[in-house]
């Protein structure tokens, strides 16, 4: 992949690689910033180097959430507490300009549904649903083996659905 | 598709949309993450040479301090082995007297001598036999 199409991929995929960015950093908008800057900054300078052996989206998502967990340790080091995709931390609760109350609301539940999940099943649901990757995929990105992943997204998925439905109960 | 898996995908879906709506422009990180490429390169140039320095002058006295008592130590050691070894050379058995009597017993008298010359004692100042 040279470098013309390596920058078109990156574009195309950048909302995206946003809403993963976000997740992995616990959807602390700045870390997220950060994450993603140094991500684009492996990829472009040829640190991070694609290797055609799974989809591209997937191997930058593994970039991603490997510059995520380096950040977050980083991170840590000054501020106590969080870790990657732990979204109990700092979640920015400002919803966009085109963003309903109402629908903010169901997404901050989602979010704080999201935060009692463990941290694989986070992830996998995360890029499952979010993302629209099957489980071999997530599985890729996460670097865990595909029984594993759908283990974490079996219990992910019955937890999380459970919250959420106690809390459209209330 | 099972419901709960069509509900978690809608508000999924939702969550995406509100991601999407706030996100950083793609080029404004680019753009940062270029500057952050370049920042780090020329301030290595300055720091690197630095740091080798410093770096080589902790080696090296760590080095002297750590090596000196070595060499002394070293030093002695070898003193005392060589001791040992001229004391191995000098060395005589305490019981070598008694073989030196013995063997001048059990030496063959002279075809003229006396039995009695090995017991002879020589009077220091005076031509003994033979001499």
């Amino acid at each position: 992949m040279d470098r013309t199409e390596l920058e078109r991929e990156l574009e195309r995929l950048h909302p995206e690689c946003w809403g993963w960015a976000l997740a992995c950093a616990g959807r602390d908008r700045a870390l997220a910033e950060d994450v993603l800057q140094t991500a684009y900054l492996r990829v472009l300078s040829g640190k991070g180097r694609y290797d055609g052996r799974s989809r591209f989206k997937s191997w930058l998502f593994g970039v991603i959430r490997l510059t995520a967990m380096e950040e977050v340790r980083r991170a840590d080091r000054w501020r106590a507490g969080g870790s990657a995709l732990d979204v109990s931390g700092a979640v920015d609760p400002s919803p966009g300009a085109d963003v309903t109350t109402e629908q903010a609301e169901r997404n901050a539940a989602l979010v704080a549904a999201m935060a009692n999940l463990s941290s694989r099943q986070r992830e996998v649901l995360q890029l499952v649903f979010y993302h629209g990757m099957t489980i071999e995929e997530a599985a890729g990105v996460m670097g865990v083996s595909v029984g594993s992943a759908r283990t974490h997204y079996d219990r992910g998925k019955k937890g999380l659905a459970a919250q959420i439905d106690k809390v459209d109960v209330t | 598709m099972s419901d709960d898996e069509l509900e978690l995908r809608k508000r999924f879906a939702e969550l995406r949309a509100e991601d999407e709506a706030t996100a950083p422009a793609y080029a404004n990180l680019r753009g940062r993450a270029l500057e952050e490429a370049n920042r780090p390169v020329r301030r290595l140039r300055w720091i690197a040479p630095t740091f080798l320095a410093a770096a080589a002058a902790v080696v090296a006295t760590v080095w002297v301090m750590t090596r000196q008592p070595d060499h002394e130590a070293r030093k002695q050691q070898e003193d005392a082995s060589l001791g040992n070894s001229m004391n191995a050379v000098n060395w005589t058995m305490p019981t070598d007297g008694l073989l030196t009597s013995a063997r001048r017993t059990l030496q063959t008298p002279a075809l003229f001598g006396s039995v009695l010359d090995a017991a002879a004692v020589p009077i220091r100042g005076t031509p003994f036999k033979g001499d």
